[in-house]
């Protein structure tokens, strides 16, 4: 599914307005280190309101509000589907296939949901230690910032473990017969 | 008593911003440091805990130097870390005092009684007077007499606990 | 000590109690968080709810995002 450009809406004034909403929420989330989770939340937005197929008219006669419960009930849902991906029976967190190889896993694995999910952490403990911790914090959701900021790492050492990170978990996985091809 | 050693100099390491295998250099350097003062295993098995501790904050910040002067541009961040609250050169004692205090103001606010204790732990993680009161539909007198009777009583168990207000400032 | 200083503290417990461990531990669901912004349920439910939440590194973030995006009013 293609984001739609901001030129796309047929409402101009409507655009501008998510606009300045975004803005208004960013300023109130920047206290708290969420920029990037506001931005991800008025991508939905935006996503919504192309959904909705809306004329001209039905959105422009009450956008204001329309576009403040939208970005409630966006938010909402975002949590809920991060939580649904992660949320495991066990004391540990479970990372799922989605956030490990960036694409949903094959519809026909063969392997349960639970067993990969074991495997992805055996595989994660196997990994060097300050690559685990990071894979594990980026896995639980933590933006890159966030983990920095932990850590009291730099920027671009964070993003270096995060890449070396998940990158040698794929390989493992790969060697392991599994990735998005499908278990071997 | 090696395993509790380790587990606390491990956590000493994550609380200076430590991670990975640079906590795990930390525990060998401490061993290595413990050896080299005391000599003995029995004499290791029988230093105190505040000595242990001391060492491992010790070698933590020279740990943390060492990697400060091989860095780049710092990271941005939200929030001040200890190390940078503190300043470059701070001490070993300092940042010990530091460590502990992080801890007892973590106990001292899980005994404050049940409702002071929401709305600190509120305060504590941000909120305003204001935002706390709406976010629970009271007065404003009604929040604000909580919240001072809430910090009171943390102040008074900090003191109780030798953390006075001269502390830290 | 001053506010800001106990302020200072408690949050850098809570980043090392997030650094120490990657898993999330009787934390509340996400309805029920919007419950407790639309001041739904008993007060005390609603107390017992935010003692946690505020407890939580994880539970604070996802909290303060829902209190950010469902209260900002529209620009006039």
């Amino acid at each position: 599914m293609t984001e739609p450009e901001p030129g796309d809406l047929r409402d101009e004034a409507l655009e501008a307005l998510v606009r300045r909403s975004a803005e208004q929420v960013r300023r109130l989330a920047a206290r708290y280190g969420l920029e990037d989770r506001v931005d991800e939340v008025f991508q939905e937005v935006r996503i919504r309101l192309w959904r909705s197929g809306a004329g001209h008219g039905n959105l422009a006669e009450a956008p204001a509000s329309y576009v403040y419960r939208t970005a409630l009930s966006a938010a909402v849902d975002l949590l809920r589907r991060r939580r649904a991906r992660r949320e495991t029976p066990a004391k540990l967190e479970r990372p799922s296939g989605e956030a490990v190889f960036g694409e949903a896993p094959p519809a026909d694995a063969s392997l349960e949901d639970r067993e990969l999910g074991d495997l992805i952490e055996q595989e994660i403990d196997a990994l060097a230690p300050d690559r685990a911790m990071v894979v594990r914090l980026h896995l639980a959701g933590y933006s890159r910032e966030e983990i920095a900021d932990l850590l009291s790492w730099t920027e671009p050492r964070t993003r270096h473990l995060i890449y070396r990170g998940l990158a040698d978990l794929r390989e493992r996985l790969r060697a392991r017969g599994i990735g998005p091809e499908g278990p071997a | 008593m090696v395993a509790r050693f380790a587990e606390r100099v491990r956590y000493i390491g994550v609380q200076h911003g430590l991670a990975g295998s640079d906590v795990e250099d930390l525990v060998q350097e401490v061993r290595l440091r413990l050896w080299k003062a005391l000599a003995s295993g029995e004499k290791i098995l029988a230093a105190p805990a505040s000595y242990i501790h001391r060492t491992a904050v010790s070698a933590a910040l020279d740990l943390l130097r060492r990697r400060r002067a091989r860095r780049e541009t710092p990271a941005r961040l939200s929030r001040p870390s200890g190390l940078a609250m503190l300043g470059e050169s701070a001490s070993a004692d300092r940042m010990l005092e530091e460590l502990e205090l992080q801890e007892q103001v973590g106990r001292a606010v899980d005994a404050l009684i049940p409702a002071r204790r929401s709305v600190v732990r509120m305060y504590l993680a941000g909120y305003s007077r204001e935002e706390i009161a709406d976010l629970l539909g009271w007065s404003e007198p009604k929040t604000r007499n909580l919240l001072y009777r809430g910090l009171a009583d943390l102040r008074e168990r900090l003191t109780a606990m030798g953390i006075g207000p001269e502390s830290l400032g | 000590m001053s506010d800001e200083r106990l302020r200072l503290s408690y949050d850098r417990l809570l980043a090392v109690r997030a650094a120490m461990s990657s898993a999330r531990e009787g934390c509340p669901e996400v309805d029920a968080m919007l419950e407790v912004l639309r001041r739904e349920g008993t007060e005390d439910a609603r107390l017992q709810l935010l003692d946690h939440i505020m407890a939580c590194p994880f539970c604070q973030a996802e909290f303060a995002l829902l209190k950010t995006a469902g209260t900002a009013q529209p620009p006039e």
